[in-house]
């Protein structure tokens, strides 16, 4: 993949379109996952995407190909993503609404289930962005902290320090359904 | 001791994320500290919930949107490496010429009262001097007067070409944008690639409640250029639908929009004729 990436990037640099929409077609689904796990709502998630790729399209010539592209588009995402969260002020009831509405009423260990990812999904959303993007880089796409380091640009021992006190938040935040289950 | 369990915090929740192997001394310690142990319970817990909660039906295609956002933005003119190169290198020889032309209106400047003096010295001595006439000094003068006129010549050209850009980009696709209210955020009207003004943008009066927003684009690539289609746009701040039909024929483009909100008012029609030779004019 990273191969065909490289081959694409350099038709894409030249000026191919084709080749760009090629790009698009292959890293559209991961950077929508990582926007809409880093935001509340699909709308927000879909705009992102939109334009990180629109901006790698325009910063397309100064990306050279030593690094991964799809690291590269992921720190757009990120960066994209933080600017975004910075902005919102409150959780959005929608939100909820859509994690519990995909459970069958029926079965009540789907709907608990289903109640449990809604409350992580508050919790998250609750949390600070800079530690929620290491929540969900690592333990939710399982990265190694060598790539978290160069989306987030910092160094491995910072993203490592970092990754721990989130979990710790997140353990904090989510503690009375720990005890609970 | 917290330093002790800080250093088996990582592979804790490795452990419980993926089930890889604890090391024999994360075990060993995990057999002597209750603490741990309930840190890998919750941290299970906490992985699975995650798995849960970051998971993701379904992905919006882009590729369309994006290629015309693309396709719409003035086309990028790829510059290779030696040609910054050989433009540094005529800015260099530029400036050297400059210098050389500059130069001299400077000695001429100096030197200037040299003749008045020789010709006082000569007079004493043998007669009046030839003087160097004023047409002569004028056109040893003129390099430097053309240097000066030069950045006014260069602000002409770029104006000049400020005004090409400008008729290039209104050659481009054609757009409006519809909006009333204040519902729809500036980042959803520029994903749709329209930046708002006072020539694209016209109000709608719908009645009594005011539509959420509308905005139009086309052609969009592979689209015909008479083209007719809805769309249906949810608003979660006001909790509205509006279903929007556009005709577009020619030049001339009609919107109709039918309003829901998600109470039990009844739907809010309306309807938009817009002409696209007025609006960009």
């Amino acid at each position: 993949l990273a191969d065909s990436d490289k081959e694409l990037v350099s038709r894409a640099q030249a000026g191919d379109l084709q080749a760009f929409d090629a790009l698009v077609s292959i890293h559209q689904a991961r950077v929508f996952a990582l926007a809409r796990r880093m935001l509340s709502n699909d709308d927000d998630a879909a705009d992102v995407q939109q334009e990180t790729f629109v901006r790698a399209w325009r910063s397309l010539r100064k990306f050279r190909c030593d690094a991964e592209f799809a690291t590269w588009l992921h720190r757009i995402t990120v960066n994209l993503c933080l600017t975004r969260r910075r902005r919102e002020t409150a959780v959005e009831n929608s939100y909820f609404a859509d994690a519990v509405s995909g459970a069958e009423p029926s079965a009540a260990a789907m709907l608990e289930k289903a109640e449990l990812a809604a409350e992580t999904r508050k919790a998250l959303a609750e949390m600070p962005a800079n530690h929620r993007v290491l929540i969900v880089l690592r333990e939710i796409e399982g990265r190694p902290f060598e790539e978290i380091a160069r989306i987030l640009g910092c160094s491995e021992s910072s993203a490592r320090t970092r990754a721990c006190r989130a979990r710790n938040m997140l353990r904090q935040k989510m503690k009375p359904y720990l005890t609970a289950t | 001791v917290k330093r002790e369990c800080d250093r088996f915090e990582e592979s804790i929740w490795e452990h419980a994320r993926t089930g890889a192997e604890l090391t024999e001394e994360a075990a060993r310690h995990l057999g002597s500290c209750p603490n741990c142990r309930r840190a890998l319970e919750d941290a299970k817990k906490l992985s699975a919930l995650l798995v849960e909660a970051g998971r993701v039906v379904h992905t919006p295609d882009c590729r369309r949107a994006v290629m015309a956002r693309i396709s719409a933005e003035p086309s990028r003119q790829v510059i290779p490496v030696w040609a910054y190169g050989l433009t540094c290198a005529c800015a260099i020889a530029l400036l050297g010429v400059a210098a050389i032309f500059l130069t001299p209106s400077r000695e001429l400047h100096k030197s200037a009262p040299a003749p008045l003096a020789a010709k006082k010295s000569a007079c004493a001595k043998s007669g009046p001097a030839p003087m160097i006439p004023p047409a002569a000094v004028k056109k040893q003068a003129l390099p430097a007067q053309e240097v000066a006129v030069r950045p006014a010549r260069t602000s002409k050209r770029a104006v000049q070409k400020v005004r090409v850009s400008m008729v290039r980009r209104l050659r481009g696709p054609r757009r409006a944008v519809v909006r009333a209210g204040e519902a729809v955020s500036s980042d959803r009207v520029s994903r749709a690639g329209i930046q708002p003004n006072s020539s694209n943008v016209q109000s709608a009066t719908t009645g009594t409640r005011p539509i959420a927003a509308v905005y139009v684009t086309w052609p969009q690539p592979g689209e015909p250029e008479d083209a007719s289609y809805h769309y249906v746009e949810h608003n979660a701040e006001t909790n509205e639908t509006t279903t929007c039909w556009v005709k577009r024929s020619g030049d001339r483009i009609e919107i109709h929009m039918e309003s829901k909100s998600g109470g039990s008012e009844p739907p809010v029609k309306g309807s938009i004729e817009h002409d696209e030779n007025t609006s960009n004019a």
